[in-house]
């Protein structure tokens, strides 16, 4: 990796900030929706308190659990619908023409969800924190951003792979979202769901809610372990799995040609 | 050495035989054209030569670098507009030259390139606001902002009307000016007839003719067509040629291999004999007619 070949992912990526933020599409469905979301859920469970989470303050729960949907929506979502965009409109191909290195073209487009992701992150934190509530615990931010980070990447990755099997740009709404939601809801983003039940047992075996709950923890004021090493290998796993399984599917072009 | 070598390029797509056996060599500085109807095997034949596809059989070189074997040091060198406009949508015509520039060790100014495609008023705006026609040209543009020793143009009229089809043979002429090496492919004629030094012919993935546009296909050394009117007063017999002219109430009409004896001889016969000639025409024949024979038992 040489310096010229760094300093080409960070201008990439300024050039990735540039479009995500001037395509209304993008900056619409990745910013606004957690902020809707938020907004819907934070004024729904305004003084509502959770009972297997020994009474805890609602939003306590989920607006950390918002701040994991902005990740999810800035690095799964954008990811695999930019990916798809890309393809099937030949820009990929065109930039695979170029000198540009194959995992520069990569490496600035998971950067700059990763820049979405903090940016929005931190815009539901603080809106959080003025209008729902939420305690912050200042010293155990640097600890929010890496698990952000974490699974940032690792969600990328899983966008990557969904965004190389959609087969073509009609289908790439409907597939992406159609894996995304039900596990959103299913995961306890926008849901508390018993820790103890079934589908929590089910759900902590998939990535999201391992990671809704690895973003929460570091919330929670009940003085429980800040970090769960068991949730974090699982996240760990299907990021390692999807990136390994994304390089065979990855494809430069539409198919059918 | 040559920009491009193909020797005997086989390209399948499961039992569609997309180019079987075609052979030609590109030489540095000059425009060559892959001429030939829809579905010829000119993409495909492309496509390889860009390092897109792979191939069955044959040997090919490209800036003396099997383009399969590609790597970064070839694609500083090479330039490709694709038939299909690609361009990211939300940056303006200068910010999208200024991103690709950074890709090459020694690009081209991007108000050098802006002002050669013509795109010095558009400069400022986004890309999705250009007219079709200005995504093409930014699509050149693009193309050879780094500076590139040889140039792929996959079909880069298609489309167009006369005055913009105008406009691009003059930029990629100014291009061949500038020492870019042009391989396009094109299934219009007259298209190969102006813009290039060397023409391949190929249909059904087959090299019909390879040659110099005026020369391609024998047509140097077919036929012309000698035409002009006498008064119908004057007898057949009284023309001074043989056989073979046929004569239809005083339009003369002659085929000959020497139309500059042949012109020669009625010029010099009416000036002696002081019959007046008329609309006096030689016809060659045209890229199209040697095209439209090559290419008409495979179709």
């Amino acid at each position: 990796m040489s310096a010229s070949a760094l300093s080409l992912v960070v201008s990439e990526t300024r050039w990735e900030q540039l479009t995500f933020w001037r395509n209304p599409a993008a900056a619409i469905f990745t910013g606004a929706f957690p902020v809707m979301f938020l907004i819907i859920l934070g004024t729904l469970n305004r003084g509502s308190q959770i009972g297997f989470y020994d009474g805890l303050p609602a939003n306590q729960y989920f607006v950390p659990a918002i701040i994991s949907f902005s990740v999810m929506s800035a690095c799964y979502t954008a990811v695999a619908m930019q990916l798809v965009n890309r393809r099937e409109t030949g820009i990929l191909k065109r930039m695979r023409a170029t000198p540009l290195p194959a995992w520069v073209v990569i490496a600035s487009q998971i950067l700059n969800s990763l820049l979405v992701a903090l940016l929005v992150g931190l815009l539901v934190g603080v809106l959080g924190v003025v209008f729902y509530d939420l305690r912050v615990f200042w010293a155990r931010l640097p600890l929010v951003l890496v698990i952000m980070l974490l699974g940032g990447l690792a969600l990328a990755a899983l966008g990557m792979l969904v965004g190389s099997l959609v087969p073509n740009a009609d289908a790439a709404p409907g597939i992406v979202n159609f894996v995304f939601f039900p596990l959103v809801f299913l995961s306890g983003a926008f849901y508390a769901i018993n820790p103890s039940s079934m589908l929590a047992r089910i759900m902590d075996w998939l990535p999201l809610r391992p990671f809704t709950l690895s973003i929460f923890r570091l919330f929670d004021p009940r003085g429980g372990p800040l970090v769960s090493a068991r949730d974090l290998l699982v996240l760990a796993a299907w990021g390692v799995g999807a990136a390994l399984l994304a390089t065979r599917v990855f494809r430069w072009e539409p198919r059918g040609e | 050495m040559s920009a491009v070598i193909v020797e005997g390029l086989r390209k399948s797509y499961g039992r569609v035989k997309a180019v079987c056996g075609v052979s030609f060599t590109v030489e540095p500085g000059e425009v060559f054209a892959l001429l030939g109807p829809n579905g010829a095997g000119k993409t495909t034949t492309l496509g390889v030569l860009e390092g897109y596809r792979d191939r069955d059989a044959g040997r090919v070189e490209v800036l003396g670098t099997d383009p399969a074997a590609g790597g970064r040091a070839l694609r500083e060198r090479v330039g490709i507009v694709l038939q299909d406009i690609a361009v990211q949508r939300y940056l303006t015509v200068r910010e999208a030259l200024q991103r690709t520039a950074a890709y090459y060790p020694r690009p081209r100014s991007v108000d050098e390139i802006i002002a050669l495609v013509g795109l010095v008023a558009q400069a400022g705006t986004r890309v999705r606001r250009l007219s079709g026609g200005q995504q093409r040209r930014l699509d050149l543009a693009l193309a050879v902002i780094g500076r590139p020793d040889l140039l792929f143009l996959d079909e880069p009229t298609t489309g167009f009307d006369p005055s913009a089809r105008r406009e691009a043979w003059t930029l990629i002429r100014d291009l061949r000016a500038l020492g870019t090496t042009i391989l396009l492919t094109t299934h219009y004629m007259d298209e190969a007839q102006a813009l290039a030094d060397h023409i391949a012919v190929i249909a059904s993935g087959e090299l019909l003719a390879l040659g110099a546009p005026d020369t391609i296909g024998g047509r140097d050394l077919a036929e012309s067509v000698v035409r002009f009117a006498v008064s119908p007063a004057v007898e057949p017999s009284q023309l001074p040629l043989s056989d073979g002219f046929s004569y239809d109430a005083g339009v003369v009409t002659v085929r000959t291999t020497d139309p500059v004896r042949l012109l020669y001889t009625v010029t010099t016969w009416s000036m002696r004999v002081d019959v007046h000639i008329d609309g006096l025409t030689v016809t060659r024949p045209s890229l199209e007619d040697v095209y439209l024979e090559l290419t008409g038992d495979s179709r």
